[in-house]
């Protein structure tokens, strides 16, 4: 469990859920939120696969992310406004190359 | 027969998406979402692909961090009682209050609008 990728998806929750007006947070909830963004993510790749699978392919492609959204319920309406709002977190540089330039 | 008009925009937006996701950097890092996918048995091949599902899984934990605090802003006006002691005791407007993140606020929040039921583990109640 002490894995580092999970440390950075729990600060991307951190970041998340601060953004969203919590001052604090409880471990429990984060963890659980943690474990919820975690799963999302392995969900919709698996979709992704399958159905570049079912079209035939190997490769994936934009559209196939869009099938396993809408076969999720997820909509993605939205999803450009969301990803370009004002003052969005950002996690931390994962490539200190490149701050030092 | 009546149909609605089409909106000319419709469908567009994504579209007019897709090239800007090439010079962005999603909350989650690249290199953390292609470990997932490639767990998944997903390549990721297009830093696109890998982006567009940062962005999809954020939105969805966002959204309900956003209705956990809804529900969090209806409990605390609900129990005006409480704050008046913390007015009281913080000597601060109750408007500036700092919300904390629970349990008790999430579970709801996932059970009504999600479908999502959460229970605690009796071990560590």
């Amino acid at each position: 469990m002490n894995d580092s990728r999970r440390k950075i998806m729990k600060e991307a929750v951190c970041l998340l859920v601060s953004e969203a007006g919590f001052s604090t947070a409880t471990e429990e909830s984060l963890e659980t939120l943690t474990e919820m963004l975690i799963g999302l993510t392995c969900e919709i790749a698996n979709q992704t696969r399958n159905y570049a699978e079912l079209a035939g392919r190997t490769q994936s492609v934009v559209g196939d992310v869009l099938m396993a959204l809408i076969n999720m319920g997820i909509g993605f309406k939205d999803l450009d406004k969301y990803a370009l709002r004002e003052n969005r977190p950002m996690a931390r540089n994962m490539n200190p190359n490149q701050a030092q330039k | 027969i009546h149909r609605p008009k089409e909106n000319p925009n419709k469908g567009g937006s994504l579209s007019e998406f897709l090239p800007q996701l090439e010079n962005y950097s999603p909350t989650i890092p690249d290199a953390v979402t292609c470990y997932y996918m490639n767990s998944s048995g997903l390549n990721c091949a297009d830093p696109r692909i890998v982006r567009l599902i940062s962005i999809a899984a954020q939105k969805f934990i966002s959204d309900v961090a956003n209705d956990a605090l809804q529900h969090c802003k209806t409990k605390s006006s609900a129990n005006p009682n409480v704050n008046k002691n913390q007015k009281d005791k913080d000597g601060k407007n109750p408007k500036d209050k700092k919300f904390t993140l629970t349990v008790d606020d999430l579970a709801p929040a996932l059970n009504e609008n999600y479908g999502i039921k959460t229970t605690q583990m009796k071990y560590l109640t």
